[in-house]
């Protein structure tokens, strides 16, 4: 391969006092799916907005292709930018909105035909050939989104962005638009940089999950690296749902930490004995077992979801703890439970919040 | 992975000349305007001042004089009347049309069926330059023949000569003005009262805040930033009266309704004196601009 | 749907109640007749000859119609003539000042540029010049350009006035920044945006702002009677007072001139009324 599809080197974005993005060093790569993850204001929609060209970097360079683009008007990037709030043109037709990239480059007067060949082709991809004459207000939020999709599409662009395109759909809708997108991405095998602050979505749909936090990198990973070995708490509490667990321990060096009165076997290294350590627990990781390496409490509230329950667990710490209980029928409200950890899935932190 | 280097020089060269296509590109949109507002404004409002400074110019070329037009304006005991004269119009005309739309908006507020139609007949007068009005009060004003003057001879016995009084000249005036203002200003009143946070009102009627209150304690205030705008609009466009005067009383009878505006007119076209004129002009420039600073201080946010 | 209910529920519970209601029609009425009485006079006037104008009592309704009083008007002033001049000198103003203002309001609105407050201080500061003020070096600028009594005379000085900008930057603010960039991104340059993107998208205000323009000019006076000393070339305005200055006033032909000069702005405005009572107009002036 010879260039990433997109490079940021040391990029900065300023805004007065405010740092946007901290000193960004990001490759895409051809054909990948790269997610941007964090809560709102760490900066993820402005890096799609520095790559377009919306928005000009305070300091470093942007690539795309192996070509400088930080002083390229945003029509000669070759990125094509499907917004949150879609921006469809609501004066013109669905059809009209497809092919206004392809008129304002010009293409309609070159050949017309295959302007509409063109258009075609996105809005079948897309699944929205029956819709072609409408305007935007007559469409649902979904329809509207793959019109979006459709007028990135029809110009055939070296990079898709992609800002929180499904933020605005119902639930149910949402599912259904994820696989379509990477069903469509497999098909298009574009350089894909998609934000979002669900990480459900970035779990689901990602060959590279980027989390950022006040416009810094936290970890960059395949979902399953972020997942199971988070780079901090910070990564360690977004990633995963319900969240992880956090208490506060001791380590007793080696390999093993005290939470309470409660000993814990982990697979990291603790840090020297005696210093204060942070044990994190993903609910989604215990089994509902006595054994070695267990958490007891008593049960003091559960969540019944319809595949699982969420158990809540008083233990005399300092927060009460949950957990994922596959079978509910063995664990009533009042009654003592335990919960056990391999030692893989006892993740522990320095004061910092940093892994181990 | 990457090659690419672009050396620093190389940055700076490429940042300057998008930084000059993004500016060259927004003035080239303002360019029009901004030729136009050039030539038509900025430079009339700079030759204004130098002119000024001089005499003559309408028959025979302008010759500087230094100060001797503005020592003969605070001489002249006319400019400071009609500068009296334009306040005096305003304070009687702003106020009055200003009360009377708001009642007329809020009548309109508070009915459903007809409305448009009343909107429409009240509107009506405003679609008219003043000089029509003018000209219909003429006839309605008129000592023989006008309407209201029957309505005078009817109650008083005999008619008033409206606009050949000097105490009444004046307000006659305003009321010609305030007759074709109304329809404005109650339709711009009532889009302020409509655009207003129903919520609030439905929290002081579950108050038991009656309708004068509500009107007095949530209106008003809320309609401030309206009020603002009016308000400098209207001062600005009024201390600029001239067309009714033209017509109805050419600043008669014994100057009672001369306006700056008139005066500089006057000063131009009967007496030749354009640079006496540029001098009024300019302290009818000072009046409006000190009066609109007044009203944005008393207007300002108190945080 | 929603704010479907939510308005009936405000007009239900804040109903004004029914003295509030009857006092409000006895107001309006009282308004409408203030308003629309003196038109029903001149329009009276302006059917009677000189003999039965004078009569006391008076006669709302003339016996017999007087048509003399438009004969004279059409025969023997150039009422046409201003009529013609009015229309079109207005037109002019109104389209061109509407490409210039909302090319600059585009500007002022999306565009990144340096001085930009500057030039919207600037522009926002000559919005409280009195025009009136400016009539002498005005008059003296027009005609060292040899445009003194010329049609130009009228035209460009009025395409100089800033307020236009702002009414329609703040049209133009309202639309969401992503539809710009979106149409950039597309690959449209910045005239293709202002003309098939931002153009379509304020048409409204588009309207709201020609209105105001041609009503502006349409009630100029003091200009026109600055800069145009020839009768053929006159505006309505200035030209319906000039029948005034004789020594003999002729009232049934001033009413005729005044009742005829409302004629052509009231169909205008019969036509486009939803935007004269727009409330976008207050809402846009006031932003």
């Amino acid at each position: 391969m010879a260039s990433a599809a997109v490079e940021y080197r040391s990029v900065n974005k300023v805004y007065g006092d405010f740092v946007a993005v901290h000193n960004l060093d990001l490759s895409i790569l051809q054909r990948e799916f790269l997610v941007l993850l964090g809560p709102s204001g760490c900066g993820k929609s402005t890096i799609l907005k520095l790559l377009a060209g919306i928005e000009d970097p305070t300091a470093g360079e942007i690539f795309v292709n192996g070509n400088l683009v930080n002083y390229l008007l945003p029509r000669d990037r070759n990125v094509a930018m499907v917004f949150q709030n879609y921006a469809l043109y609501p004066h013109m037709s669905v059809a009209e909105n497809i092919a206004y990239p392809l008129k304002a480059r010009k293409w309609a007067a070159r050949d017309r035909t295959s302007v509409r060949d063109k258009v075609l082709q996105a809005a079948k991809l897309v699944e929205i050939s029956d819709q072609l004459g409408k305007l935007p207000e007559a469409l649902s939020g979904g329809q509207r989104q793959r019109v979006a999709l459709a007028r990135a599409l029809v110009r055939d662009p070296e990079v898709f962005a992609m800002d929180e395109p499904l933020s605005n759909l119902d639930a149910q809708l949402r599912d259904t638009m994820r696989q379509h997108l990477i069903a469509l991405h497999r098909r298009v095998g574009k350089a894909t940089i998609y934000v979002t602050h669900d990480q459900h979505e970035a779990m689901t749909m990602a060959d590279r999950v980027v989390v950022l936090k006040d416009g810094v990198v936290q970890q960059i990973g395949t979902p399953a690296e972020v997942y199971n070995a988070p780079t901090n708490t910070f990564v360690a509490g977004f990633v995963g749902h319900p969240r992880m667990n956090f208490v506060p321990g001791i380590s007793l060096g080696g390999r093993s930490v005290r939470v309470g009165k409660l000993d814990l076997q982990s697979s990291c290294g603790t840090g020297p004995e005696g210093e204060p350590v942070m044990v994190g627990l993903r609910p989604t990781d215990a089994k509902f077992e006595a054994s070695l390496n267990c958490i007891r409490g008593t049960v003091s509230a559960s969540e019944f979801t319809g595949a699982d329950t969420i158990v809540t667990l008083s233990t005399g710490l300092s927060e009460d703890l949950r957990f994922r209980l596959i079978d509910s029928s063995s664990c009533d409200l009042g009654q003592p439970a335990a919960f056990s950890y391999a030692a893989e899935h006892v993740h522990v932190f320095d004061k910092g919040g940093q892994r181990m | 992975m990457n090659d690419t280097t672009v050396s620093a020089t190389e940055h700076r060269r490429l940042r300057r000349w998008l930084v000059l296509r993004r500016n060259l590109t927004a003035y080239l949109f303002l360019a029009p305007a901004l030729v136009f507002f050039g030539t038509f404004l900025v430079w009339p409002g700079l030759s204004l001042f130098v002119q000024t400074f001089q005499t003559g110019g309408v028959m025979s070329p302008a010759v500087f004089v230094g100060t001797e037009n503005w020592e003969r304006t605070f001489a002249d005991p006319l400019v400071l009347k009609t500068i009296w004269n334009t306040l005096r119009y305003c304070l009687m005309a702003i106020p009055a049309v200003f009360v009377i739309a708001m009642i007329f908006a809020l009548a309109l507020n508070s009915i459903s069926v007809g409305q448009t139609a009343f909107k429409t007949m009240i509107y009506y007068p405003t679609l008219q330059p003043i000089l029509i009005a003018a000209l219909m009060f003429t006839f309605v004003l008129h000592q023989d023949f006008g309407v209201l003057n029957i309505v005078m001879r009817a109650i008083a016995g005999e008619p008033v000569n409206f606009l050949g009084n000097e105490d009444l000249a004046m307000p006659t005036i305003a009321m010609v003005e305030v007759w074709k203002g109304m329809g404005f200003w109650a339709l711009l009143f009532l889009a302020g009262i409509q655009n207003l946070p129903k919520d609030l009102y439905h929290a002081a009627e579950l108050d038991g805040a009656g309708p004068v209150r509500r009107f007095f304690q949530l209106t008003l205030p809320l309609l401030k930033p309206t009020f603002f705008f009016s308000v400098t609009f209207a001062t600005i466009v009024n201390l600029q009266v001239f067309d009714s005067i033209f017509i109805l009383t050419d600043g008669g009878p014994f100057h009672s309704t001369a306006s700056t505006t008139w005066y500089i007119y006057r000063s131009l076209f009967t007496f030749s004196e354009p640079g006496y004129g540029a001098t009024l002009s300019f302290v009818l420039v000072l009046v409006v601009l000190v009066l609109t600073a007044i009203q944005s201080y008393a207007f300002r946010d108190r945080r | 749907m929603w704010r479907l209910a939510r308005r009936k529920r405000n007009a239900v519970s804040l109903k004004p109640t029914l003295p509030m209601v009857t006092m409000s029609y006895g107001v309006l009425m009282l308004a409408a007749v203030i308003s629309i009485v003196p038109f029903l006079y001149i329009l009276s006037t302006s059917v009677k000859d000189t003999n039965s104008l004078f009569s006391y009592p008076p006669e709302w309704i003339p016996d017999e119609l007087f048509w003399g009083n438009y004969a004279k008007l059409l025969q023997e002033t150039s009422f046409l003539n201003w009529t013609l001049n009015t229309f079109m000198i207005g037109l002019a103003i109104t389209v061109l000042k509407l490409v210039i203002d909302a090319m600059a309001a585009y500007s002022l609105a999306k565009l990144q540029f340096a001085g930009k407050r500057f030039v919207s201080a600037t522009l926002l500061l000559a919005v409280a010049i009195p025009v009136a003020a400016l009539i002498i070096p005005l008059f003296f600028l027009v005609r060292s350009m040899g445009l003194l009594n010329t049609y130009w005379a009228l035209i460009l000085p009025a395409l100089a006035n800033p307020l236009g900008i702002f009414l329609l930057r703040s049209f133009i603010v309202s639309l969401p920044d992503d539809l710009i960039h979106s149409a950039r991104l597309d690959g449209a340059g910045e005239l293709r945006i202002f003309a098939q993107i931002i153009l379509p998208l304020i048409s409204s205000g588009l309207v709201v702002h020609a209105i105001f323009t041609f009503m502006l000019q349409y009630t100029n006076f003091l200009w026109p009677l600055v800069a145009i000393q020839s009768d053929s070339r006159q505006v309505l305005t200035v030209g319906i007072s000039s029948l005034k200055s004789n020594f003999v006033v002729d009232w049934g032909l001033i009413s005729a001139a005044s009742l005829l000069a409302t004629i052509p702005i009231t169909l205008l405005f019969l036509a486009l009324q939803r935007f004269f009572l727009a409330q976008s107009l207050s809402s846009a002036l006031k932003g």
